[in-house]
């Protein structure tokens, strides 16, 4: 019951939040344009679907080592692994990277992050990403509206980039109170339970900026100051190294189940370097300062040693983790499993007998009629009109006149979240019950197998017809309205005949009134639909309507033929009946 | 069981052909009646959409014995 309303009570928490503080509101929206931001690289990643860029990414990730390069390579010039784990996200949402390749770059994306703090120790500057926001988003948007599609996915990315960077910096922003209040001198405390809480300051104080690297700006600046020990640095850069994940997490949200996947292998990760770095925190010390007199950095030079120890750690931690890849991704595989909450889900589908053939074809005809229900309401609703409303209706033409053309229904996300799922395990399941049939059976239940197929192409086919549907049912023309009228009026009459020979136990009628059916929709044939042709011809509609008329006619016509078949296959059970039905018209 | 695959495709070899026959003749015999009966119909219908309608389903009857 409480599940209803969720999202109300989320949208009401949201609102309480956005008007209680003015930080708050610029941190959610920067959150949301964030999000925006994700959703845009997405559709820009997927208009390069088998292009170069999947060319590219499938050469650069074949193998783990070229995988960790690229990942080290490109946050190296990104300087921000967080941009880079999202990149990764989206380009996994897109399919365009196998989980493995994706791991493999989160790999080098680790390594790679460190550059930053060596760029800050050596610098004392960090590349504000931010300030590209704004150009980003201008060209971004100019390029979507071009007509070359690699143009449009470039502007989408650029757009997607923008809006990311632009959420960031008003979640920064929006922060910046709080960071002004961490003094890290607070908590100095020495052992064990100061490396927790220090590892813990770390990953909320890098949450809170948005940035592993303005955490250790902050650190060096403190270790500078004597705010804190040299020991309890490298904690905080522990903890910050952790803390980087989160933004990947929140990026995760809004994708599919491989995004998730990612975001996770990313955050078990730096966990598990975090762990062994807390682990062997002062034999990692000494071996950093060590390794820092080898290399020549002066032993009073906190900032460069907290560079090579985040560096070192990394490295560790990746060389620890790689070697288990294969076993994470089956891990992770089994951990995020893709659900489509919206699927059909198969009512009468039984394993138990599934090697039962009787038994086995009426589950398979029970569910059959299952989608082709499913699949009437969705036809139904996307020519505007209710069930309840037209079947068995004396008069048809007078429900469609009178409906309101306003249910909320599309019919194409009604196929890909709905009924693909439902039609895939009808066949599964059919074809898996075939195996042990006799040749008889194993007919029959090919001759099912192709009603679920013309029920999928009826669904397929009203959704060409429902865009045009809408569009001309609202039109001034009243000519070319009544034609559409017409069509909702033979798809309709369909339905509610099918409906009423469900109920018919003689066979003969109901073959014959399916033939008549059949005849009396062969009208909306385009190359025989003489009511068009006379409608041009007396200039009542123009050329546009007229090629959109003829195209849809020829769907109605689809939906209604596939429906019919169907409903032939499916209440007529005597084979010589059923094979008298339309030997030459359609097939 | 592999003998009861051998009866059967024995007995389709041989009887199927009959059997075929004998359910056409059947179907074709059940046409006859329901045109027969339709024809009634019509005479008897008393408005004139019923009399199209009963038409209509007597040439999609005399349509479907065509093809048995």
């Amino acid at each position: 019951m409480l599940k209803r309303f969720y999202f109300q009570f989320f949208l009401l928490f949201l609102a309480f939040a956005v008007f209680y503080n003015n930080d708050y509101k610029i941190i959610i929206a920067g959150i949301a344009i964030f999000i925006v931001g994700m959703a845009f690289m997405e559709e820009g990643f997927k208009l390069f679907s088998g292009g170069v860029l999947e060319k590219a990414l499938q050469v650069s990730t074949d193998t783990l080592p070229k995988a960790i390069g690229t990942g080290f390579v490109a946050t190296a010039i990104m300087q921000s692994s967080t941009l880079v784990s999202i990149i990764i996200i989206s380009f996994l949402s897109a399919e365009l990277i196998t989980l493995s390749g994706a791991i493999g770059v989160i790999f080098g994306s680790n390594i790679g992050s460190t550059t930053t703090a060596w760029i800050v120790s050596s610098f004392g500057v960090k590349i504000d990403i931010a300030i590209y926001a704004m150009p980003m988003i201008i060209f971004g948007a100019a390029l979507k509206f071009s007509k070359s599609k690699s143009y449009q996915g470039i502007g989408k990315i650029m757009l997607g980039l923008g809006f990311i960077f632009l959420g960031i910096a008003y979640i920064k922003d929006g922060f910046e109170v709080l960071q002004k209040t961490i003094d890290m001198s607070k908590f100095a405390v020495e052992g064990y339970l100061g490396a927790l809480v220090y590892v813990l300051l770390g990953v909320v104080a890098t949450v809170v900026m948005q940035s592993s690297a303005a955490t250790i700006t902050l650190i060096i600046t403190a270790l500078a100051t004597n705010q804190i020990v040299y020991i309890n640095a490298l904690e905080l850069v522990i903890g910050a190294n952790v803390g980087t994940t989160i933004t990947a997490v929140l990026a995760a949200l809004s994708s599919n189940s491989n995004g998730k996947r990612v975001a996770f292998a990313h955050f078990i990760i730096k966990v598990i370097t975090a762990f062994i770095a807390i682990l062997f925190l002062y034999q990692l010390s000494d071996f950093t300062t060590y390794l820092a007199i080898k290399i020549g950095i002066d032993s009073d030079d906190y900032a460069m040693q907290l560079a090579l120890f985040h560096t070192i750690f990394n490295v560790i931690g990746v060389i620890l983790v790689a070697p288990f890849t294969s076993r994470l991704v089956k891990y992770l595989e089994t951990l995020f499993i893709e659900v489509n909450i919206y699927a059909l889900k198969p009512l009468y589908l039984d394993n138990v007998v599934i090697n039962v053939p009787d038994a086995a074809i009426e589950s398979i005809k029970k569910e059959i009629i299952h989608l082709y229900n499913s699949a009437v309401e969705a036809i139904s609703h996307s020519m505007f009109l209710h069930r309840h409303e037209f079947i068995k209706s004396a008069d048809i033409k007078s429900v469609v006149k009178n409906s309101k053309i306003n249910i909320n229904s599309d019919v194409n996300e009604f196929y890909t979240n709905k009924i693909k799922s439902l039609y895939g395990e009808i066949i599964h399941y059919a074809t898996l019950s075939q195996e042990k049939m006799n040749e008889e059976d194993q007919n029959r239940v090919y001759d099912l197998k192709l009603a679920s197929r013309e029920i999928v192409e009826a669904v397929k086919n009203m959704r060409d017809l429902q865009k045009n549907i809408y569009y001309y049912s609202k039109s001034r023309n009243s000519y070319v309205k009544d034609e559409y009228n017409n069509l909702r009026v033979y798809i309709a009459k369909t339905i509610d005949t099918i409906e009423r020979l469900k109920e018919h136990d003689d066979e003969l009628d109901v073959m014959s009134t399916i033939e008549l059916l059949r005849e009396s929709t062969k009208t909306l044939d385009s190359i025989k639909n003489s009511r068009i042709d006379t409608l041009i011809r007396e200039n009542k509609i123009d050329s546009k309507m007229a090629t959109s008329l003829i195209n849809d006619s020829s769907f109605a016509y689809g939906v209604i033929q596939n429906l019919i078949q169907a409903a032939t296959i499916l209440w007529i059970k005597d084979v010589n009946i059923r094979t008298l039905g339309a030997q030459d018209e359609y097939k | 069981m592999n003998i009861n695959k051998v009866f059967k495709g024995i007995e389709k070899l041989f009887f199927s052909k009959i059997d075929d026959k004998q359910k056409k003749e059947e179907l074709q015999e059940k046409l006859h009646e329901k045109i027969q009966q339709t024809k009634k119909e019509i005479k008897n219908a008393q408005s004139s959409e019923d009399v199209e309608n009963l038409r209509a389903k007597l040439y999609i009857l005399k349509k479907l014995l065509d093809r048995v």
